[in-house]
């Protein structure tokens, strides 16, 4: 079933683009995409577009697909290998989900970060203490490397 | 309506649609009412670890299974989530399904681990199994494509774990030491008689009791349904070593083969008859060395014995 699918997936996205996002696989490799987010105007990655690394499990949609980002990003749930703590694409991940989801669900979390349940957390520390600094070193980032 | 694990549209029965359509069964999960083809919500069941709905995420108590006919009636049969579905990697294998074959357990049963003794009576290869068989032994060079080609079914084949689940009750448990057991040939599915009879009742048809809820076709009845668990980690050195016979078997009956097919043969052969020779001896040959190559054996005696006697049986006698 998950060559179809992603192909179906990939035609729908194709289609209908979600807002600020884009997705599509790399070569002739169905099952290992590129996407990009554009930053969320109202966040301090605004104005940067940040590019993840995606994989589909051959057992796709029963298994969610593994996603990183590849640009560097300065955010609680995201680490320097761009791992992302998100319990959708773990514990939480449900077949009715789809990639398009996943990354709208990545977006609301770079304007609302989750230091609760922090993957970084020095970052959730700051996020937490110090507002402004942590805006400033992520908006700082953003333009180093994602713009 | 679409089912939202594999996004492909669900066919149910509406007053406008043709008549030879076909209609998928749906599982709508309850309380929430939402709805799956019935083999994608199965599937997601066998991964989850919690029996939440997909799309809202209420924890389901129970399924509802709706078959649609083409000409009859929209049928439910409930299901009790928390009995059914979350079983391991299980499937079965018949005993006993033909008394006229003679095959023996091919060496890939080496994969299985057995839950139940096996009798003394020689068991029938499930059609799962005979698949494999069939691919392997019409395999005429050991290509990559080949080995992934059986692997890829052996990976379906751990899939189809479900099909030995009741279709009606989801359980896969067995009754009177799997004498209960039938089977609709047309489509696969394992029922156990007592769900047959009280679905039958349910719905007024029990003199109709053993007609499969999804064809009509009439099921079988099975005795001794022998069920084997698979192992999850399959060694590959043993499947490598089964491999290895298997071709080393088959370089014989070929070498021997050959000398009746083709130009300047006494035989002429077709080429399907070659294929089921070699299928026929080699597989004999198969359960002669219990799936070991045998330094024992006269490998190229026993071939071309049973060689002659199937070339005999199509009436070249004279060779």
């Amino acid at each position: 079933m998950s060559s179809k699918r992603i192909s179906k997936e990939l035609r729908d996205i194709e289609r209908d683009p979600p807002t600020s996002c884009s997705a599509g696989p790399v070569g002739d490799d169905l099952y290992h995409w590129q996407a990009s987010i554009m930053g969320p105007p109202d966040s301090p990655y605004a104005g940067g577009v940040f590019f993840l690394s995606i994989h589909f499990p051959t057992d796709y949609p029963f298994k969610p697909p593994k996603i990183a980002f590849t640009t560097k990003i300065y955010h609680p749930n995201i680490n320097a290998n761009g791992n992302i703590c998100l319990d959708i694409l773990k514990d939480q991940w449900s077949p009715a989900l789809t990639l398009s989801k996943v990354l709208l669900s990545i977006c609301s979390l770079l304007t609302d970060a989750n230091p609760d349940d922090p993957l970084v957390p020095e970052i959730a520390h700051i996020y937490k203490t110090d507002r402004p600094k942590y805006e400033a070193t992520a908006r700082e980032w953003t333009k180093k490397y994602a713009v | 309506m679409e089912c939202s694990i594999c996004i492909e549209p669900i066919i149910i029965k509406s007053s406008t649609q043709e008549k030879d359509q076909i209609y998928d069964t749906v599982g709508e999960l309850l309380p929430c009412h939402h709805k799956f083809h019935s083999d994608c919500i199965r599937k997601w069941h066998s991964f989850a670890t919690d029996l939440k709905c997909p799309i809202c995420r209420t924890v389901s108590l129970s399924m509802s299974l709706i078959y649609n006919y083409k000409m009859w009636y929209e049928k439910r049969v409930d299901i009790d989530l928390n009995k059914g579905f979350l079983v391991g990697n299980i499937i079965e294998y018949d005993n006993m399904m033909t008394s006229t074959r003679e095959t023996e357990p091919d060496a890939l049963v080496a994969h299985v681990v057995m839950t139940e003794d096996i009798t003394n009576e020689s068991p029938v290869l499930s059609r799962m199994f005979q698949t494999i068989l069939n691919i392997d032994d019409m395999n005429d060079d050991d290509s990559e494509k080949d080995v992934e080609e059986e692997e890829g079914i052996l990976d379906s084949l751990r899939e189809e774990h479900n099909t030995l689940l009741c279709r009606i009750c989801g359980d896969d448990t067995v009754e009177n030491n799997g004498d209960a057991d039938h089977r609709c040939y047309n489509c696969n599915a394992r029922y156990h008689e007592s769900c047959l009879h009280s679905t039958a009742s349910e719905i007024g048809e029990s003199d109709t009791w053993q007609q499969c809820i999804e064809c009509r076709s009439l099921t079988q009845r099975i005795k001794g349904n022998r069920r084997f668990r698979i192992v999850n980690n399959t060694n590959t050195d043993e499947l490598d070593k089964i491999r290895s016979t298997k071709r080393k078997i088959q370089e014989h009956v070929r070498k021997i083969l050959k000398q009746y097919y083709g130009t300047g043969s006494s035989v002429h052969l077709t080429g399907e008859q070659f294929t089921k020779i070699n299928q026929t001896v080699s597989r004999s040959l198969y359960s002669m060395s219990r799936n070991e190559y045998q330094t024992k054996i006269d490998y190229d005696y026993q071939a071309k014995q049973k060689v002659l006697h199937e070339l005999h049986k199509l009436g070249y006698t004279s060779v």
